[in-house]
């Protein structure tokens, strides 16, 4: 539905799209995600048709956007970001005025209007001047303007800016419902929007897309790790190097804790008064933490455990996390260029 | 068809948006307000006078005029301006709505609005015409000059509108070129005495010098109007363009 196919773009001297390519089809809710700068906007208002791309084409249900760029526009139902709408309207007002302009017959354009403002719950605030309404209000009016004449393709540029946690719920619903026939691109910052709402996620950086998956896969190529997090009092090299020599383990990092200062306040003060263990020889040893990473599958808990007991250093956290989308985001993009 | 739909659309929403605006409302308000002390007071002096009433009509609009100056640009620096400051006209242009359909619609709205200031001034001609007889033949010709004059400067205003994204300096632009508008006739003492083709060439150029000689005694002279005509749609059509830039390679 949605091809871009080596698209670049600069702003004079700032390159802000190199060679993106990805595609979307019917029925996919494709998550575009980057963090804020990352080009996002810009791809979007070039799919638009808004603005040119230098280099690469655009394809949307077949028309090239350059080229046919009104087709384009009669299919695609676009929210940018910010929601620029006129203030001194009233809602009804300039739903009515953007059926028209999208060509809905004066026929159907009063049911039209209706569908919009009941399926983004707005209804109540029909005859609200826009200029007066909330943030998630405005949100929702440009939500139900992008909905107006059933476009089949559905551009939102941060749709969940501003709108509070039951709106946002609400607008996952509706995408759900909304996104069965249609192509949603959605762009956002925001790692669990995706994890919620999408299919499939593409990832841009830098103006560069740096992962294109589906959202599970994504978690599973970039997710090659599983972390032991475990605070330890005792000498710190020697824990490392004997951590390290556990099966499995990839890499050990070691954070000295300052005593009284650790996370966790009801054990911050022991640390400082009785942290040190009475099998360590020499200097009194504060809590360090040390975290593990190591193969994906693997659960070092029990190792750890051991090694410390057999040690006789002293533990006070032991816990495993598998890397979320969210630590997925942050590898690629702090990645080898961050 | 399309295209009309679409003109009439946008038409539409601006001629709305100058009634919620508190531009129109002033600019409204202090027309009237100015312009009737300004007929009061013609009424005051030429009271004696005889063809008092077509001294009248004759003084009302030639101190009106000056409203030319302000009036598109107050009205039109608005237009596109404030939709490139708040971005609104990348909703609109990403609409199924092509720039031509955008810019007419909007400078026919400007156009509308622009009218309905001036027939503002109407129920003082009736006025004079229960005192005494009005010829309504020199008014109907001025009125005809003021839509054509405002074709241009409306143009105009819609031009300098989309260059930038801040209304101040489009008002600014549209009035220093409705200034020079004004300030053509002048050149005509740049011109030898001999050259006698150039001197009729900057006359026809002299729009304010129109209602002097043509409009205010009832005629309606077509080369004029051929003449606002095709600068405006010059005009138009370099709007045009410039709202097409952002899409250029």
């Amino acid at each position: 539905m949605i091809e871009v196919c080596e698209l670049s773009k600069s702003f004079g001297p700032v390159r802000a799209l190199h060679q993106v390519t990805f595609n979307a089809e019917e029925g996919q809710v494709l998550g575009f995600l980057g963090p804020n700068g990352a080009g996002k906007s810009t791809t979007m208002r070039i799919i638009t048709g808004f603005l040119p791309g230098d280099h690469g084409s655009v394809r949307v249900a077949g028309h090239d956007v350059a080229r046919n760029s009104l087709a384009v526009r009669q299919l695609v139902g676009y929210l940018p970001e910010g929601v620029p709408i006129y203030p001194e309207m009233r809602v009804g007002e300039y739903l009515k005025f953007r059926a028209r302009l999208k060509g809905v017959p004066r026929r159907e354009r009063r049911a039209a209007v209706g569908k919009a403002l009941e399926s983004t719950d707005v209804a109540d605030v029909r005859r609200r001047v826009i200029g007066t309404l909330s943030r998630g209000y405005r949100q929702r009016v440009g939500l139900a303007d992008a909905l107006l004449a059933e476009p089949r393709v559905l551009i939102l540029d941060e749709p969940t800016i501003g709108l509070d946690p039951e709106q946002v719920r609400q607008f996952r619903q509706l995408l759900r419902e909304v996104g069965r026939h249609r192509t949603v691109v959605l762009s956002t910052h925001i790692l669990s929007e995706v994890e919620v709402s999408c299919s499939h996620v593409v990832v841009i950086h830098r103006g560069r897309i740096v992962a294109r998956d589906t959202a599970a896969n994504l978690r599973r190529k970039y997710g090659t790790v599983e972390r032991t997090t475990a605070e330890v009092a005792g000498p710190i090299e020697e824990i490392r190097q004997r951590l390290e020599r556990l099966p499995q383990v990839l890499t050990v990092h070691a954070v000295p804790l300052v005593p009284g200062s650790s996370p966790d306040p009801s054990s911050g003060n022991l640390s400082h008064e009785s942290a040190a263990p009475e099998a360590a020889t020499g200097p009194r040893f504060g809590y360090s933490r040390f975290i593990v990473e190591s193969a994906l599958g693997s659960d070092l808990r029990e190792d750890v455990f051991k090694t410390v007991q057999q040690n006789g250093w002293l533990l006070r956290e032991l816990r495993r996390q598998s890397v979320s989308l969210e630590d997925a985001f942050v590898e690629i993009v702090g990645g080898p260029r961050g | 068809m399309r295209i009309w739909r679409n003109i009439w659309a946008i038409f539409l929403r601006e001629l709305g948006a100058y009634f919620l605006s508190p531009i129109a409302w002033v600019v409204l308000f202090l027309f009237l307000i100015i312009n009737g002390a300004t007929f009061y007071l013609f009424a005051r002096i030429y009271a004696e006078q005889p063809r008092q009433i077509t001294l009248i009509v004759e003084s009302l609009f030639g101190f009106s005029l000056f409203w030319i100056l302000p009036l598109s640009p107050l009205l039109t620096m608005r237009l596109v301006a404030e939709e490139k400051r708040v971005g609104s006209l990348e909703l609109l242009m990403t609409a199924p709505v092509g720039e031509a359909e955008v810019v007419l619609g909007k400078f026919l709205a400007a156009q509308a609005f622009y009218t309905l200031v001036w027939l503002s001034l109407t129920p003082l001609f009736v006025i004079l015409e229960v005192l005494g007889d009005v010829d309504w033949g020199p008014i109907g010709a001025v009125y005809c000059g003021l839509f054509a004059l405002g074709f241009l400067t409306n143009a105009l205003g819609v031009l300098a509108s989309t260059v930038t994204r801040n209304q101040l300096v489009a008002a600014v632009l549209a009035l220093s070129g409705n200034l020079v508008l004004f300030y053509i006739p002048l050149t005509q003492s740049l011109l030898s005495p001999d050259a006698l083709d150039a001197a009729r060439f900057v006359r026809f150029l002299s729009f304010t010098s129109h209602f002097e000689w043509d409009y205010s005694k009832g005629i309606v002279d077509l080369r004029y109007l051929a003449l606002y005509g095709s600068l405006t749609a010059f005009l138009l059509f370099l709007s045009v363009r410039v709202l097409e830039a952002r899409k250029w390679r």
